[in-house]
């Protein structure tokens, strides 16, 4: 009974942050999204917790607090692999808007300066930079911008990543 | 929560064989794809594991499909975590905010200094190249067949997203 549970919350839950996500996007569009994308988590982490713990009936509370740890650790892997893997790529990844380039121009291809005439360096960057201002990670005051907070999830992950960049270079007999 | 824990075995299992077999794959050879059939292995024991647990008596909740779906999804949860740095290098957005931690203030111009044109450029469409999503004949791109297969689905999850066809 647990076992379903656990699985049925967590899916709807999955399922619920995916339409969210795409309303959000088709009416807010993609410049404030990653402050919905917190919100939707947010929120929909804590009703699953509320409506797991009245659901699953009569129980010890640490076996409930076992039950709402489980949730939130399929909620959050769930959410996470659809973010990362699947909703973030076709949005922010350049090697994606390439390949789109390159489709539009059909079956005679495209030389460099038509693949890459609609991004210049600026425009890939200045997009990023506001993305991160809108998302309230980093602060612009005039010409300078700085991080809001050392410590945020977002930069701590961050840190996270150029440790992996070390841990996956290859040993290269060369 | 000998279903949890067989889970959790079998993705550190999974992700320790995926790193080692990573930082050796060009000394034996192995494609970056390839390496990816740990998880496969690990899903197999993982889901052996859990029936041979369902025949045990043991104590706590009987939890099969949660601890499969939950190697499933940490294990894509990894992927997509470890899937940019496995490819090579800092994104932009990255570059920017180490920058920022390191430096502390940068203006405008500094931070779009911090980018060569074939950091930003160049290295995805070698990486494009490579992933033979595209290929290059002459001075000309092409899109391959799996370059086209690939590019229809984010076509059509860009409509659903209410957003233009891109490119």
């Amino acid at each position: 009974m647990i076992d379903y549970l656990l699985v049925a919350t967590s899916s709807i839950s999955l399922f619920m942050f995916v339409i969210g996500l795409i309303i959000c996007v088709r009416t807010k569009g993609q410049a404030e999204i990653l402050l919905s994308m917190k919100g939707l988590f947010i929120g929909l982490l804590v009703l699953g917790c509320i409506s797991l713990w009245y659901m699953v009936g009569d129980m010890r509370v640490s076996d409930k607090v076992v039950v709402i740890f489980l949730y939130i650790l399929l909620f959050w892997a769930m959410s996470f692999s659809y973010i990362l893997g699947l909703f973030g790529m076709p949005l922010t990844s350049t090697r994606v808007q390439f390949l789109l380039t390159l489709m539009a121009h059909g079956g005679k291809g495209a030389d460099i300066q038509n693949l890459t005439k609609d991004y210049s360096r600026d425009s890939i960057i200045g997009i990023r930079l506001h993305r991160l201002i809108t998302s309230g990670e980093i602060i612009q005051k005039g010409n300078k911008y700085m991080l809001k907070s050392r410590w945020t999830y977002f930069v701590l992950h961050n840190e996270f990543l150029l440790f992996l960049i070390e841990l996956f270079q290859p040993l290269d007999p060369k | 929560m000998a279903y949890i824990f067989s889970s959790f075995f079998w993705l550190g299992i999974s992700i320790a064989a995926h790193v080692a077999i990573n930082k050796f794959r060009i000394l034996l050879g192995i494609s970056l794809v390839s390496t990816l059939s740990v998880f496969l292995m690990g899903l197999v024991g993982s889901v052996v594991t859990t029936m041979w647990l369902l025949g045990q008596a043991h104590a706590g909740f009987s939890l099969p499909y949660t601890s499969i779906l939950l190697y499933v999804f940490c294990s894509l949860a990894y992927l997509s975590i470890a899937g940019g740095p496995m490819l090579g290098g800092e994104s932009p957005t990255t570059k920017i905010l180490t920058s920022l931690r390191r430096r502390g203030t940068l203006t405008k111009e500094q931070i779009f200094s911090l980018f060569t044109y074939d950091e930003v450029m160049g290295k995805r469409i070698e990486s494009l190249i490579q992933s033979q999503w595209i290929l290059k004949k002459n001075t000309i791109y092409f899109v391959t067949k799996r370059g086209k297969t690939i590019a229809s689905f984010f076509i059509a999850y860009r409509r659903l997203l209410g957003l233009s066809q891109g490119g």
